[in-house]
């Protein structure tokens, strides 16, 4: 699939002013953004490191520069990292929330165009490497299966281009084992590419190194939970993850979790466990539904209690499962000993499509809302990897085996045929912290995820949050209207 | 990785416990739910399938079933429900000696990279079924001595023919003599030819895959069987659940429900031996659980997956 190498050659005339007013309008974006962060009275010098990876607007040379591999640059989730550093590549998600850059291809595509691809169709625009480098692109929703074609209209590519078909139906074993073989066939284009062949040994220390990156967004996401992780910080994170060396990314995390933990983190995972031992014993069946959860306010405060686990839960007749948690063993995973939590805040779970730098208008919308974001499902933040991958079989083959899977059947992606899990992920988080809405975040031209919405509304109504739809794109017209209501929501939380 | 490594640890002192007990004093008795081989000198409890098919054919052919003999036996059933309700089918998870030969060799093909064999669910699930058969073995064989239809040397016929722990389990206390054929009559002859047939063929096939045997263990078909009074029991809440397929594949029996079941919080099926390992894998906070009277003793989170706290509830 490999376009015309036209791409590379600088435009000239009218053209050349309209990229040069964009590529300025991008850094200003950026810039306008990383000044908004720096500013804040929540901005640990920890958080230095993150920012000054974004600061030097780093391209895929200067990346690969850093990590001392070459880059490969990948479209969503489902393409296993691992694989791409056993193979001496660095692999480099491709996003971008500038409005510049889904501006400056937007004439030339569908108006009702996801603004996420867009941007990145603009990023390619304004930045000629991006074309050179081999690419790996998984073909999720419509707008990625049609990306090649929409870049052909822009110059297309010059370096390989691997699609990579991912099975819609998740829970066919057939379908696992086609996306097996198009695991090893990505291999072979990583190979073909002018990387090195797959070896178990390299595969074995890319798996380790990324466990180390997940138990620190693991740490970080418990602090979340606890209130202590701003949305917009987790996020700028997450988007670093890309940026730089795993390991020093990881070391960057693992300082900041520190950070918070000095500066009055309060500990881990005891939040609300007596409540989700209760679910744990009753489970759906029960009631034919949804784990028997209390409907509403008031509805099962006391669920911990149930189970022994009295003063662990929930039960100050608050919605099911969203009391002040800190239960024993608050704290342990903050490896130290920590004081009888206080009152956590009330606080909304994020869902939907996923929220990219420099675009954090909804995070800094929400925050100016009242809301507190304590977590969220996005590809772009607690979704950007697959949280764990667990290795039993560590041959080269049960190694892809267990990476295939776990990018491919964990993903709670919308594209799939069914989304009957995706809200998994909003009741543990409610187990956990003291959740009390659900806002949905679509933007325009988004199919997948806005059909999604409607289950997910049912689902999570049903156990008593509050849900909250915003469209939006990437310009800023909207923050008035977005604001009011969020703002309006709010009080609907019973904060 | 820290709930198994406690769950080895424990393994271990069982294995110690089961045989070698008996040379400290220590029996757990006659009704032992797992392979505590009394063919294993020494042992510190005796496995409940020889009981089980002693019984039958002594019961029958001394005609005692009414006397005392069948009184003894019922105490010995009881003895052995009420050491199942004590740790269910933990028994094989956290006890059995031959279980834990068999995490062994697994633990070794994994250290040296041989991939694993995949057997597909579906199979494996009907394949799965021949433990109660052979569960039948265990009580029909017996009987059929009693008949007169089987040779009188084939009175524990499971013991004495296709259990491979009957070889294997002895080498760890020196013995090899069950290494070899008894030359004595025909029925020793086909006796000690089919127990290193079956022998040599699931030492084959625990290479190849974890916990092989245990799919066609009887002892697990008798302990499912007693699962409406088991305390113990893997627990699900499917509301949690992102199915990412883990559970599954990390599963020494490759239990399919555990990952696949959306409705129900009962995920304990014949083949699970209630090991933990799925539990330990899985990465979402109280998915998956390991309960004992509907109170949890240990729960899957992100934290224990990933190391980052000790099990607890
Ligand atoms: S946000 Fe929706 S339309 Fe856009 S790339 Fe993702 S799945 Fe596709
Ligand atoms: S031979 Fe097997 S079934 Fe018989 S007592 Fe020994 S371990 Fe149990
Ligand atoms: S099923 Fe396995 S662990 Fe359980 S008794 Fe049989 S051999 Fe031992
Ligand atoms: S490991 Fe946990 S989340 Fe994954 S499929 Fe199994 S139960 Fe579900
Ligand atoms: S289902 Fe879980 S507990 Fe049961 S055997 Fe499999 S891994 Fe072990």
């Amino acid at each position: 699939m490999s376009g015309a190498a036209t791409a590379g050659a600088a435009p000239a005339g009218r053209e050349g002013r309209v990229f040069a007013r964009a590529a300025e309008r991008r850094r200003g974006e950026r810039k306008a953004e990383l000044d908004r962060l720096a500013a804040r009275e929540d901005c640990l010098p920890e958080l230095q490191y993150f920012l000054s990876l974004y600061a030097e607007d780093p391209t895929l040379e200067s990346i690969g520069g850093r990590t001392g591999l070459r880059p490969a640059a990948i479209l969503c989730l489902q393409a296993p990292v691992e694989l791409f550093w056993a193979q001496g590549f660095s692999p480099v998600k491709i996003y971008s929330g500038a409005y510049a850059s889904a501006n400056l291809t937007s004439p030339r595509l569908p108006a009702l165009m996801c603004p996420c691809v867009k941007a990145i169709l603009g990023e390619m625009e304004l930045d000629p490497g991006l074309a050179l480098a081999p690419w790996a692109i998984p073909l999720t929703c419509d707008w990625l299966v049609k990306f090649g074609e929409a870049r052909g209209l822009f110059g297309g590519f010059s370096g390989p281009v691997h699609l990579v078909e991912v099975p819609r139906v998740k829970e066919d074993p057939r379908a696992r084992a086609r996306w097996l073989s198009e695991i090893r066939s990505l291999s072979g284009f990583l190979k073909d590419a002018g990387g090195r062949p797959l070896k178990r040994a390299d595969l074995l220390a890319a798996v380790r190194r990324m466990e180390e990156a997940r138990r620190a967004l693991a740490s970080l996401t418990l602090l979340r939970r606890e209130g202590l992780v701003p949305a917009v910080w987790y996020s700028l994170i997450t988007g670093a993850f890309f940026l730089d060396a795993p390991g020093r990314w990881t070391g960057g995390v693992d300082g900041y979790v520190s950070a918070l933990r000095r500066s009055g983190g309060k500990g881990g995972e005891g939040a609300a466990r007596g409540r989700r031992r209760a679910d744990a014993a009753e489970g759906p069946g029960r009631d034919g539904a949804e784990g028997g959860r209390g409907q509403g306010a008031g509805g099962d405060g006391g669920a911990g209690a149930r189970e022994g686990g009295a003063g662990e839960g929930s039960g100050r007749g608050l919605p099911a499962g969203m009391g002040p948690g800190g239960g024993p063993g608050a704290g342990e995973a903050a490896g130290g000993a920590v004081p009888p939590e206080a009152p956590r805040p009330d606080g909304v779970y994020l869902t939907g499509a996923p929220v990219y730098f420099p675009n954090f208008k909804v995070l800094h919308l929400m925050e100016e809302a009242g809301l507190k974001c304590l977590g969220d499902d996005l590809c772009s933040s607690e979704r950007l990897f697959p949280r764990h991958v667990e290795v039993s079989d560590s041959s080269a083959e049960g190694l892809l085996a267990a990476l295939a899977e776990a990018y491919h059947r964990g993903c709670l992606c919308p594209v799939f045929s069914e989304s009957e899990r995706r809200a998994a992920l909003i009741r543990e988080a409610a187990d956990q912290a003291p959740v009390r809405g659900v806002v949905f975040h679509l933007l325009k031209g988004c199919h997948p995820y806005e059909l999604d919405s409607f289950a997910l509304e049912g689902k999570v109504t049903g156990w008593g949050l509050k849900f909250l739809k915003i469209e939006t794109d990437y310009s800023t017209e909207d923050t008035r209207n977005l604001l009011t209501r969020l703002e309006a929501f709010r009080p609907t939380l019973g904060v | 990785m820290l709930l198994k490594g406690y769950r080895l640890a424990i393994q271990h002192v069982m294995f110690i416990v089961l045989m070698y007990g008996g040379r400290f004093g220590v029996n757990l008795g006659p009704a032992v739910p797992c392979f505590a081989c009394p063919y294993v000198t020494g042992c510190g409890g005796y496995c409940y399938l020889m009981g089980l098919q002693g019984y039958i054919g002594f019961g029958i052919s001394l005609g005692h079933f009414w006397g005392f003999e069948g009184l003894r036996a019922l105490g010995y059933l009881l003895l052995f429900a009420g050491l199942v309700m004590l740790l269910g089918k933990a028994w094989c998870g956290f006890a059995c000696p031959f279980g834990l030969i068999s995490d062994w060799i697994t633990l070794a093909r994994r250290r040296l990279g041989i991939p694993e064999a995949k057997i597909p669910p579906a199979a494996l699930r009907r394949l799965g079924a021949v433990k109660y058969a052979l569960l039948g073995f265990c009580a029909a064989g017996p009987i059929l001595v009693n008949l007169g239809v089987l040779h009188r040397d084939f009175y524990i016929p499971f013991c004495q023919m296709l259990c491979p722990g009957k070889p294997l389990l002895p080498l760890f206390a020196g013995e090899t003599r069950h290494f070899a054929l008894d030359l004595t009559n025909a029925a020793t002859l086909v006796i000690t030819a089919s127990s290193l047939a079956v022998t040599g063929a699931c030492l084959a096939a625990m290479i190849a895959r974890p916990r092989f045997f245990c799919t066609f263990c009887p002892m697990l078909a008798l302990i499912h069987l007693l699962k409406p009074i088991t305390p113990l029991a893997l627990r699900k809440n499917p509301a949690l659940c992102h199915g990412c397929g883990t559970c599954q594949r990390v599963c020494g029996m490759d239990v399919e429900r555990v990952c696949t079941e959306k409705a129900s919080a009962d995920v304990q099926t014949g083949d699970c031996v209630n090991c933990g390992d799925c539990v330990a894998g899985c990465a979402a906070d109280g998915a998956l659980s390991l309960q004992f009277a509907g109170r949890t003793v240990v729960s899957s989170s992100a934290g224990l997956a990933l190391g980052l706290r000790k099990p607890r509830p």
